[in-house]
Parts: C-alpha cells; structure tokens; sequence
C-alpha cells in the first residue's frame, strides 16, 4: 500500500466506493494502528475482534458513503459505537461513566511540573509506566485522552463522535491529563 | 488546545504500543476486495456461461452433422438412376408379359420382347397417339406403317423418367409420323363403328386388359390400309407385329390370308 498518496482520506474513500480498492489499502494504512491502539489500550483482550469489526463496518458502508464530515470523525465514531456494544455485553455499567460527565473529579489536581534534567529521566520512565497509567484512567476519560491523542480531532469533533458536548470532552480530557501526570509523579 | 499536555502526549508517544497482526491486515483488505467484485463473480460465470455455451452447440452440430450423413446415403440411393438392367426389364407385376412368339413359319421372324430395335412406326390412330403423347422423344422418327404398340404402365413411367433410356427400346412416338396423324380420324372412327370388334376384344386375356381396345382395332385397319395401297409387304409385316405383340388377338377373316 502506498503511503506517498496524497489525497485527503474523504477523497480516498470516495474513490474506495467508486471501486478503488487501491484506495482503501491507501486509507487503511493510515489509520490502522491509531484505530488499533484506540481500542488496545480499552479493551486489550478483545481489540482484534472489534477492529476488525470497525473495518468490515466500513467497507460495508461503502456504497452508500458521503463526505458529512471528516473521515476520522467516522471512522472512531464507528470505533466508538462498537466500543459502547462492547461494554454493554460486559454488563458492568461502564456505559453509564459516559452519561455523567459532570462527575469528572478533575479541578482538585495540581498543574504539571516544569520540566528539569531529573524530569528527562523521569520521561523515561513515564513512556514506560504510562500505558499502566492510562489503563487505570475511567474509560470516559481514557477514551477522550486517546481520542486526542490518536484521531486530531478538535474537542468538538469529539464531541460529535462520542455524543457529547464540547464541555464535556474538554472536562473529561483535563481529569485523565490530571490522573496520569498524578500517576506518574508517584513514580519519581 | 487547551488542558492538552505535551509533555504527556510527547510520553505518550514514545511509548510501545501493540500493533494490528497481520492476519488481521490481510482479512480486512480481502473483505475489501471482494466488497468491490461481486460483479467479477457475475462476470466469471458469464465467460464459462460462453464456452459451455459453444462447446454444446457444437456437440449439437456435429451430432446433427453424423444423423444426416447417415440419412444421405439412403435418400441419394433413392435419386440415383436406375442401372440398364432394371430400365430393360420393367416389374413383372406391372408388365404385361405377351407369351413366348410362336413359329408360325418359315416367314415367322422371332422379334424379341420389348425390343431395343424401333419398329416402323405406322399411322397411327388418335388413340395411339394420345397413348403414348407423354412420353418424350425416343429418338429418330421412322414413317413405317407400324403403330407403336401401347406401353405397359410401368414402362411409360421409366419411359418419363430416363428419356434416354426408353429410346432404345421403345419404337418412336407416333405423334410424329404425319402419315399417322392423316388417317388417325379415319382409324378412330372405324374402330368406334364396329361393335363385332368389341366383342373379339372381350375374350382377350387378362394381359390385354391394360391396352386400349382402339390401339389394336386401329393397327388392325392401318394393316388394312396399307392393303388398299398395295403395300402387301408392308402390310403382312405389320400384321406380324401385331400377332407378335398380341397373339391371342383373333384376327379378322380378311387379314388372315396375310398372316405368316
């Protein structure tokens, strides 16, 4: 697959649906491991199963794609989506974490340090342990932190594809920063 | 964007993260595929649907090719001529078979039975003539006085057939003697007057019974004529022919001073 195209992912999946299977191993190669770690690092035991869930939902929608928004606002809105079904299978109420987001304990945690030579090191060794961190995050947190971190949607497109308001994303992305740079200070 | 830390995102990235297998890669770019193909599958089945197509109707063809080949040499036998052989002897179911000539003296000429050699063609009654009008030209046109003896049934049918053939051994038509056609009316009208005739003509044998009853009667009077014109020769020969061809046939009291 060629990663020198340079046509913007909406028009590679309109070429896609136009019969270009060129086209997609173009697309999918952009986005397969942003949407594999999204999903990795939430559901670790069953991230194969639901990416490719998220790819064959695609290629299904094929004909009957239209450009309403980004690419990438459809593609995790998808992931998204799978991810809730998944969760209401597991039956542990982590749906309902999403439904409150004006529960998030975020405000009470301390700005980050500036960073010294010791918080070099200290960089290290949070790249190590921050994965660990992240999958102690509440999903709803989680979930925005990769979002971010993954898609470069803007808050609002966040928003959008997690079906909530731009406050909330922004006030669930300051509660997982806030745990994370925690997490890994009680590590120095 | 605000609240984003790049520290943590820097750490973030750095770290080791799990990638996609490639069993995965290859499962969803096939389903890919073949989300695109479907018409390719359609299109596979119309290129076999194409050969199958052509390859039976060629078996078709060529089975067809075999059946009439075995059903040509039956139907060229059918139109193929028939070898002399069977041209000069007709059926015996259709032939009037004439019994065998007897001697009748030293002057008796044993002429054979549907001779090759033409008789002298006499002149011949309407009836002759209308007897034998159908048939096609046998050839050369003798003005003898011999009127062609009727012609059996089968023999007029070959006669149709294979032109050629007949004339070697039919006599020729009487329509083209002249001195037939003269005294055709005159025959025709002698014969149809002489109700003693008729009754000679009922104790013939079966194997007269395909001949018109005014041929004979009309040979009988051209003899007759051929007698006025002192023609004596000719005359006795006719009435050789004529005894020859129908020996049963009673002669009349005048003309038997003639016979041989």
């Amino acid at each position: 697959m060629s990663m020198d195209d340079l046509r913007s992912d909406e028009a590679l999946m309109l070429a896609y649906r136009d019969g270009d299977t060129a086209a997609f191993e173009v697309l999918y190669g952009r986005w397969r491991g942003r949407l594999y770690r999204y999903l990795a690092h939430q559901v670790p035991t069953r991230a194969d199963e639901l990416f490719q869930d998220v790819w064959l939902r695609i290629v299904g929608a094929r004909q009957h794609y239209e450009v309403t928004a980004k690419f990438s606002t459809w593609l995790f809105r998808i992931a998204h989506n799978r991810l809730m079904d998944h969760y209401r299978t597991q039956g542990r109420g982590i749906v309902e974490l999403y439904d409150d987001p004006e529960d998030d304990p975020a405000e009470a945690l301390p700005a980050p340090e500036h960073e010294t030579p010791a918080a070099l090191l200290q960089r290290r060794e949070t790249a190590l342990h921050i994965l660990d961190a992240l999958a102690a995050l509440p999903e709803p947190q989680r979930e925005v932190f990769l979002l971010v971190e993954e898609s470069g949607m803007s808050l609002e497109e966040i928003g959008q594809t997690t079906g909530v308001g731009r406050e909330t994303v922004k006030s669930r992305l300051r509660y997982a920063t806030q745990r994370l740079r925690q997490a890994l200070a009680e590590l120095r | 964007m605000e609240q984003h830390d790049p520290q943590l995102s820097q750490a973030y990235q750095e770290a080791e993260h799990p990638v996609p297998p490639a069993v995965l890669d290859v499962r969803i770019l096939t389903e890919a595929r073949k989300a695109v193909a479907p018409q390719r599958h359609r299109s596979v089945w119309f290129a076999w649907a194409v050969p199958l197509s052509t390859t039976a109707v060629l078996v078709l063809g060529i089975s067809l090719l075999f059946q009439m080949q075995q059903d040509t040499p039956d139907v060229m036998r059918e139109a193929m001529p028939l070898p002399p052989a069977e041209l000069h002897s007709p059926p015996a179911a259709a032939v009037t078979k004439p019994p065998p000539i007897p001697a009748v003296g030293p002057e008796a000429r044993p002429r054979p039975r549907q001779s090759a050699q033409p008789s002298p063609p006499p002149a011949a009654p309407p009836a002759a003539a209308d007897s034998v009008a159908a048939m096609p030209d046998r050839g050369s046109v003798s003005e003898a006085a011999t009127p062609p003896p009727p012609q059996p049934t089968a023999q007029i049918e070959q006669s149709k057939a294979f032109p050629a053939e007949t004339a070697k051994i039919l006599p020729a038509a009487p329509a083209a003697n002249p001195a037939r056609l003269e005294h055709t009316p005159t025959a025709a009208a002698s014969v149809r007057q002489s109700p003693s005739q008729h009754k000679m003509h009922s104790r013939f044998d079966a194997s007269l019974d395909s001949t018109p009853e005014g041929d004979i009667e009309a040979w009988v009077e051209s003899i007759r004529l051929l007698l006025q014109q002192g023609r004596a020769e000719d005359a006795r020969r006719s009435l050789a022919d004529l005894r020859e061809r129908y020996p049963n046939y009673p002669l009349p009291d005048d003309l038997k001073p003639y016979a041989r």
